[in-house]
């Protein structure tokens, strides 16, 4: 289920290079290896606590940058963090693994960053009633280029990524960003979050749409109504509308 | 949208007919997130060196007690010179200040001789008187401004007869009774 992160796409000929973006964090090899680590900086062994922070920090950083959208800040949390668990390594009992037990410590982290600090600017939009009706074809049918490595060669359009994904709210982005970044299933981030899936499943929808109708002038023929309303924030409300599975 | 984020089973997938376009969509835009924000790391890589350096500062912090707490006991004695070694300072302050406490009080204390005219008892008049065999008595004298009494103290040296007179005014000396 994972998506592993990762632009390597080849060029086809003619074209220019894809943008060089290296993977967030290898995989390890042999997934013990975490466990080993994570036994080892349980009884004070600091070498392996480094080892475990050389292997995660990027990926963690990558994932509170999402949320808090700023280098300051992004770093801070993930120091956060890493003393968070270190401190509470103890706890750890090894039934998830040692990465997926850090990234919930960075969410909350990130998301109690953001309401500290209120960064976060307000969405424009206004909001509206989510409408009980809505299908998948609210979702654009459309791409901006179909090589999003080269599309991010622009400074332009990542600039506009950038802006589109702080134009969303907290819970909105951390959810696009646990979603594309981590791949994560839906129960999986329902967990993270401590929400329903349907809210999960919905807060993930009105991402997409959200960020869909702020670079809509991006899309070819850019047929997106800047004007329509926003989704609501907290999609408890909508479980029973959950957005049409086909697609 | 569950098409495109592989949460449908494979029957569910048989059974619907897909939206390629917007699954498509779907996945350019995460793949422009994903890229957005791996770029976001690319540009941080530089400072990941100092948060390890950081990290470790605050991880040594919070060792700190631990250490202390595991060190031994050592002597009563130890102890307490430990302790007079780390309140240096503030022993010195104490000494200093009641040191000159001390030396105010002193310099500011009253002059002695106005406690000895103070204190100057009225005058005493012996006269000797024929001594009687009989127990020291207490007789009443009367004193011309003020009032005296006679009483006869018997040591080893024999009896003594002893006026003693309080006088109205103290500054008016009797010549003599």
């Amino acid at each position: 289920m994972s998506k592993r992160a990762g632009l390597a796409t080849a060029p086809a000929v003619g074209e220019p290079p894809a943008a060089r973006v290296a993977p967030i964090a290898p995989v390890p090899a042999v997934p013990g290896d975490d466990r080993a680590l994570v036994a080892l900086a349980q009884q004070g062994d600091r070498g392996a606590f480094r080892s475990l922070f050389e292997r995660y920090h990027r990926r963690a950083y990558a994932l509170a940058f999402g949320v808090v959208r700023n280098q300051d800040d992004a770093l801070d949390v993930v120091q956060d963090a890493f003393i968070k668990a270190h401190r509470h390594l103890d706890k750890f009992e090894g039934q998830a693994s040692f990465y997926t037990w850090l990234y919930r410590i960075v969410m909350n982290l990130a998301i109690d960053h953001l309401r500290k600090h209120k960064r976060h600017k307000p969405v424009d939009f206004t909001d509206q009633a989510l409408d009980e009706s809505v299908s998948e074809d609210a979702l654009l049918p459309k791409i901006i280029g179909g090589n999003p490595g080269r599309a991010l060669l622009d400074k332009e359009i990542r600039g506009r990524i950038g802006e589109a994904l702080g134009g969303l709210s907290e819970n909105h982005r951390s959810v696009l960003v646990m979603r594309e970044l981590e791949g994560l299933s839906y129960e999986e981030m329902a967990t993270a979050m401590s929400c329903s899936k349907g809210t999960i499943m919905s807060r993930l929808f009105h991402a997409r749409k959200n960020m869909q109708r702020q670079l809509a002038d991006l899309y070819p023929g850019g047929a997106v109504d800047k004007d329509a309303g926003d989704s609501p924030e907290d999609g408890d409300a909508v479980e029973s509308s959950t957005p049409d599975a086909s697609s | 949208m569950l098409a495109a984020d592989g949460e449908l089973t494979s029957a569910e997938r048989a059974e619907l007919a897909g939206d390629p376009a917007t699954e498509a969509s779907v996945h350019e835009l995460g793949a422009l997130v994903r890229g957005h924000l791996e770029l976001a790391a690319d540009e941080a890589e530089p400072r990941f060196a100092d948060l390890w350096d950081l990290i470790e500062r605050r991880l040594d912090v919070d060792e700190e007690p631990v250490e202390r707490a595991a060190e031994p006991a050592g002597s009563r004695w130890a102890a307490v010179r430990s302790w007079f070694s780390g309140h240096r300072s503030h022993l010195a302050t104490g000494l200093i200040s009641a040191g000159a406490v001390a030396a105010l009080a002193f310099a500011l204390r009253p002059a002695p001789t106005e406690r000895e005219v103070v204190r100057a008892p009225p005058a005493i008049l012996q006269i000797d008187t024929a001594l009687s065999a009989s127990p020291p008595e207490v007789e009443s004298l009367d004193v011309t401004g003020g009032s005296g009494t006679v009483f006869t103290i018997t040591d080893e040296d024999g009896e003594t007869a002893v006026i003693w007179v309080d006088l109205d005014d103290p500054a008016d000396v009797t010549e003599g009774i």
